[in-house]
């Protein structure tokens, strides 16, 4: 199935959420990248129909998508918040929910078994939801969303609080549905996660559209950015006017006080693979060694820049 | 097979679904709420029904003797007995409401589970008509079921088709009754779930329902304060259902009128008030 919004945005009063954007996703997996407030979350309610755009419009195979329940049997969802009441167990929760798509009874059964299988949730079904961990309840939410086997699938940051074995499975998970001809949509603030799931991203920042296509051309772009980077370290003279020999450090700011000094660069693999010998030739010790810009929210400052 | 030989397996069977999510709310509701013992401890301790069986069981007996005739005549059979025991079943109407509609509404908005109903093929009106239809069931098993009940219980008694023919359209008038009065309490009961927080829905029902009351007692001289009084009205409405003496000195389509915008109200509380994606500004 085809997703297409045109020129879609949301503005709560003077508070836009999502602005002007315009894309195609086709079958396989795409994963929308933002920092936290980026928008990613509005965007997915906005295609999932839950929300009201303010002007445009977001159609999957053509049909829109707000104002039309009968095109939600083709969507599966699962929102990034908990919801759920508390007082179900699993199975009830994930069964309650198949019955909603209009299946009978022993058909909803054999789904939700199927899809509480699939997360690997089976022994644990039949405990009320209020006691499981973060991470079952991320498989119990992911489970209600494939249960109806959906052609479309929104995941909302659904690796969130998952410990690396469900991180693993979760994300094979994912990466088979793709495969299998699904169009799935998974948001995240992690670009490895999202890495990990497919070559396909969307980048938002502050309701804007940075970026659309292959995460190796995002990835390239990322890597040419200047990036900056703290050391401290005693010998800071001696560190600073060594790292100033070379044409890619473009500053050094030198703060005596805290005794660090920090270096922007817009070479960062030929100043990592530098900085050690160095270290090991003129005796420096580092105490702490960290980059302020090695976080999504520092490159998409950049790519807005 | 090993958790990590597991990968995602489409579904194979047919995707063959049938209309009416509205049903599976309902019932799941009906189940859920089945689970809290004092609902069904009101249910199934109706006094009120024994003494009005008692009561038809002594008319039965005594009914035709003339020795007993102004005991007969206080125990006879007719609309106004059936209004009566619908009228007196009011306060625990209003509290089975409050006991299984409370949380109806409340609880999926603070456990934020709206976003998942309306990711399914659920609309507004499936949605608030299965949440209607558990509060209709509840009430019906303290309103319509055992008044119903009465009438076939008397109809048994009498021993022949006299009553029946005279009273044929007792049925009728009580599942009008039955309809208006869930209608407006049960409306007005989601409206305010959907409102408050589940906590705090009991008390501001128990508040919309008997403020305006207290009011139209203060000003009992005006017959039209009676229309801000949903009991009032209500009470009004079921005179009519039953053929007897209206209670009050307002217009019963005045009544009718009032009642129709009190669902009015609760029909657009629930409108704004159901959605799944919550704005905060």
């Amino acid at each position: 199935m085809i997703l297409e919004a045109a020129q879609l945005s949301k503005w709560y009063g003077p508070v836009i959420g999502v602005n002007n954007l315009s894309f195609t996703i086709g079958p396989g997996v795409t994963g929308f990248l933002g920092p936290n407030g980026a928008g990613k979350s509005t965007l997915l309610k906005l295609m999932t129909g839950q929300l009201r755009p303010s002007k445009g419009t977001v159609r999957i195979d053509s049909r829109p998508v707000w104002n039309n329940p009968g095109i939600n049997t083709h969507l599966g969802y699962c929102p990034e918040q908990d919801a759920f009441w508390r007082f179900l167990t699993g199975w009830e929760f994930v069964h309650g929910l198949t019955r909603m798509y209009g299946f009978a009874e022993s058909e909803a059964c054999e789904r939700a078994r199927s899809a509480i299988q699939t997360v690997d949730m089976e022994a644990h079904a039949a405990r009320r939801i209020g006691g499981y961990s973060k991470g079952m309840r991320q498989r119990i939410k992911l489970a209600q969303a494939i249960a109806h086997d959906p052609d479309v699938l929104f995941l909302d940051e659904p690796l969130n609080g998952m410990d690396p074995v469900g991180r693993r499975e979760t994300i094979r998970l994912i990466r088979g549905m793709g495969r299998s001809g699904k169009t799935v949509v998974v948001s995240s603030h992690i670009l490895h996660e999202v890495e990990e799931m497919t070559d396909t991203i969307l980048l938002i920042n502050h309701g804007r559209q940075l970026a659309h296509g292959n995460i190796f051309e995002i990835r390239e772009l990322i890597d040419t950015h200047p990036l900056k980077v703290t050391i401290r370290c005693d010998r800071v003279n001696v560190l600073t006017s060594k790292l100033m020999e070379f044409d890619d450090v473009l500053s050094v700011e030198f703060d005596r006080e805290k005794g660090q000094l920090t270096v922007e660069t817009n070479r960062p693999g030929e100043f990592h693979k530098r900085l050690p010998r160095i270290v090991l030739d003129h005796d420096i010790r580092i105490h702490s060694l960290w980059s302020p810009d090695e976080n999504l929210e520092a490159v998409f400052d950049y790519l807005v820049r | 097979m090993p958790i990590y030989d597991q990968a995602y397996k489409p579904w194979e069977g047919a995707f063959v679904t049938k209309p009416g999510t509205w049903w599976v709310i309902a019932r799941t509701g009906v189940r859920t709420v089945w689970q809290k013992w004092l609902i069904l401890l009101l249910i199934f301790s109706s006094f009120p029904f024994a003494v009005r069986a008692v009561q038809i069981y002594l008319n039965s007996r005594i009914g035709g003797d003339s020795q007993f005739e102004s005991i007969a005549k206080q125990l006879e059979i007719h609309g106004g007995f059936f209004e009566g025991f619908l009228k007196g079943q009011g306060f625990m109407l209003v509290l089975v409401l409050v006991i299984a509609g409370a949380g109806l509404i409340a609880r999926d908005r603070e456990s934020r589970a709206l976003s998942l109903y309306f990711s399914r093929p659920v609309e507004f009106r499936d949605y608030v008509g299965g949440k209607f239809l558990i509060l209709a069931f509840y009430a019906g098993l303290i309103t319509l079921v055992p008044a119903l009940l009465l009438f076939v219980i008397q109809l048994f008694l009498t021993g022949d088709a006299s009553f029946f023919r005279e009273f044929y359209w007792i049925p009728f008038s009580i599942l009008g009754a039955f309809a208006v009065s869930v209608a407006v309490l049960g409306g007005m009961m989601l409206a305010v779930s959907a409102a408050a927080g589940s906590r705090s829905a009991a008390v501001v029902f128990f508040a919309v329902l008997w403020f305006p009351e207290i009011i139209r007692n203060i000003l009992s001289r005006i017959p039209a304060a009676g229309y801000f009084s949903v009991g009032a009205n209500l009470r009004q409405i079921l005179s009519v259902f039953f053929g007897t003496e209206r209670p009050y000195d307002f217009s019963t389509a005045g009544a009718a009128g009032a009642l129709a915008v009190y669902l009015g109200i609760s029909l657009a509380v629930l409108r704004l008030r159901i959605r799944p994606t919550e704005v905060i500004r």
